[in-house]
């Protein structure tokens, strides 16, 4: 394959990629244009209502309001006000979420291909990524400055240094020996997290204003392994299960745009439990559908085409943070899984009472 | 005058479907072949050569709801070809860019037999690729390597600094090729 063949299937992709990049800036339907106004006037009344009594600091929500300057700023939610609805099949609104063709688990896990060393003396590897012990670890997380130092307690062992040799030019032999890496520094264990699984980086980079500043760059080895349930993941090596000190979302639209606007989760912790309890027993799926549809009637659909999305960020009590994709119908994923399409598939209720409260929508014009 | 109006001309044979592209479309088009070729009346002749394809090929095809894409797919391949069949001195500097840019998605230098994968098939892969990517990525490399457009004009398109796009584009590149080599596109 020589590159102009690619810069030719280049020119053959989906035609709502072309149309979606000739738009200046993502389309905005007038519910979204409406979200501003509603959100100045849930901040007026805020005003009005909260002044004769807020929530206690660990019981306070928050809504987000864009002051003059363009910026997000966050106005507590007076109490009792009404929260997110969560609408359960059967209820007045509820909306089916449309019916998938996803493949089921399977009952003896799936495997994940360890990533490959290139064969070949043109790499380019700008990914990050740091090969210990034989398997490729690739980047999962980034810390800088407060958050960087509030972790900082968990990095462990020195393990030894990354060279940060390999380049576009990296030949075979230079993948091969321990710590090749496309980033240059120490590298560590992260205490409380099996090594096989998790190691970091650590360093000190300087500011643009001279400062230097602690950056800890966590990297995760989910290549080379089998996992069958979530608890493999998310208890296993993540050990989420009593951890989570806060938990922030983000629209999809938001995400899919990088505009912050994280906001608070108001997740009652029998609900939350129950969510776990499912992502632990739920099987993993391949959710990459080449060729077919993972929506039905919808010919050549992947999961990721609906935008009933939702983006879940677990801080957690180690001051770690991990982000969770869910996205309607079911589908729950880790998204430091690199480029893999895995899912945990957990039953409605459970997972409808989490994603409804943190924005998950229910659209069906896409 | 909507696209499904306009494919209804095509599929009428109404001549008026090129005047109606034209106007609708023509300066994008021109502007997407220009982009690559830098070169005015050159650009002009692939839009003109645009509606003679188009022309051509409605019917068959009916592209009612993907009439951009559909028109620019054929610009962009008239271009990219007019740019080949170019001297290598009168070659679009752009042109050399992307494809050097191209090439570090390629999990192999070889062209043995065994490694060319049907196009259909690439692009799907391709596709599934640009799947997996939020939006601003998605449009970031979509501008680069379908439109052609440089770093500054992303840049300024989105609002992104240039060493951020080209941190974007430089990451995409890398990972799409260890996906390709993850499927197998390197035997």
């Amino acid at each position: 394959m020589k590159s102009h063949e690619l810069l030719d299937a280049v020119g053959g992709i989906d035609g709502k990629f072309i149309e979606n990049a000739a738009h200046r800036s993502p389309k905005r339907s007038a519910w979204k244009l409406a979200a501003p106004i509603a959100a100045c006037l849930v901040l007026l009344a805020g005003v009005c209502l909260a002044l004769p009594g807020l929530h206690s600091s660990n019981g306070t929500r928050f809504a987000p309001v864009p002051n003059p300057n363009g910026k997000t700023e966050w106005a507590e939610l007076p109490k009792g006000s009404p929260s997110h609805p969560i609408l359960r099949p059967g209820d007045e609104g509820y909306i089916t979420p449309a019916p998938t063709l996803a493949p089921v688990p399977p009952a003896d896990g799936i495997t994940i291909p360890a990533i490959e060393l290139p064969e070949s003396s043109v790499s380019a590897d700008m990914i990050g990524l740091v090969v210990y012990r034989g398997g490729i670890y690739t980047e999962a997380r980034s810390y800088y400055g407060e958050a960087a130092q509030r972790i900082d307690p968990l990095v462990g062992e020195r393990l030894g240094t990354a060279t940060g040799t390999i380049s576009e030019w990296s030949k075979q032999e230079e993948y091969a020996v321990e710590f090749a890496s496309t980033v240059a520094g120490d590298i560590y264990t992260v205490n409380g997290y099996d090594p096989g699984f998790r190691i970091c980086l650590r360093m000190e980079v300087e500011r643009e204003d001279g400062q230097p500043e602690l950056w800890i760059e966590f990297f995760d080895r989910l290549n080379g392994i089998t996992i069958a349930t979530g608890s493999d993941v998310f208890e296993d090596r993540l050990h989420i299960r009593g951890r989570v000190e806060a938990i922030r979302w983000q629209a999809h639209d938001d995400w899919n745009w990088n505009k912050g606007s994280l906001r608070e989760a108001d997740i009652p912790q029998d609900t939350w439990d129950a969510f776990l309890d499912a992502l632990d027993q739920g099987g993993f799926i391949d959710a990459w559908t080449p060729g077919g549809a993972f929506y039905e009637n919808r010919p050549g659909s992947s999961i990721y085409d609906t935008p009933n999305q939702a983006h879940l960020f677990l801080h957690m009590d180690d001051g770690t943070v991990i982000e969770l994709r869910l996205i309607e119908g079911g589908y729950v994923r880790y998204n430091s899984f690199g480029s893999g399409w895995y899912f945990v598939k957990i039953p409605g209720e459970a997972f409808d009472a989490v994603y409804d409260a943190c924005g998950g929508t229910h659209r069906k014009d896409w | 005058m909507d696209d499904s109006q306009i494919v209804e001309l095509y599929l009428a044979r109404d001549e008026s479907a090129i005047t109606e592209t034209a106007q609708k479309y023509g300066a994008r088009l021109r502007r997407l072949a220009n982009q690559i070729l830098h070169d005015p009346a050159a650009s002009e002749e692939c839009e003109n050569d645009t509606y003679l394809q188009a022309w051509e090929r409605i019917p068959p095809n009916e592209p009612r709801t993907y009439l951009f894409p559909f028109l620019g797919r054929i610009t962009r391949h008239l271009a990219i070809d007019l740019c080949r069949r170019q001297s290598s001195q009168k070659r679009s500097a752009v042109f050399c860019e992307l494809t050097k840019e191209m090439e570090e998605c390629l999990p192999s230098p070889n062209d043995d037999a065994e490694s060319i994968v049907a196009a259909a098939e690439l692009q799907r892969r391709i596709n599934a690729f640009l799947e997996q990517r939020s939006a601003a990525q998605q449009n970031v490399f979509v501008r680069r390597y379908w439109y052609f457009d440089t770093v500054p004009e992303i840049s300024k398109r989105y609002g992104f600094s240039q060493s951020k796009v080209k941190m974007m584009l430089s990451r995409m590149r890398a990972e799409l090729r260890v996906q390709l080599r993850n499927e197998g596109y390197d035997l």
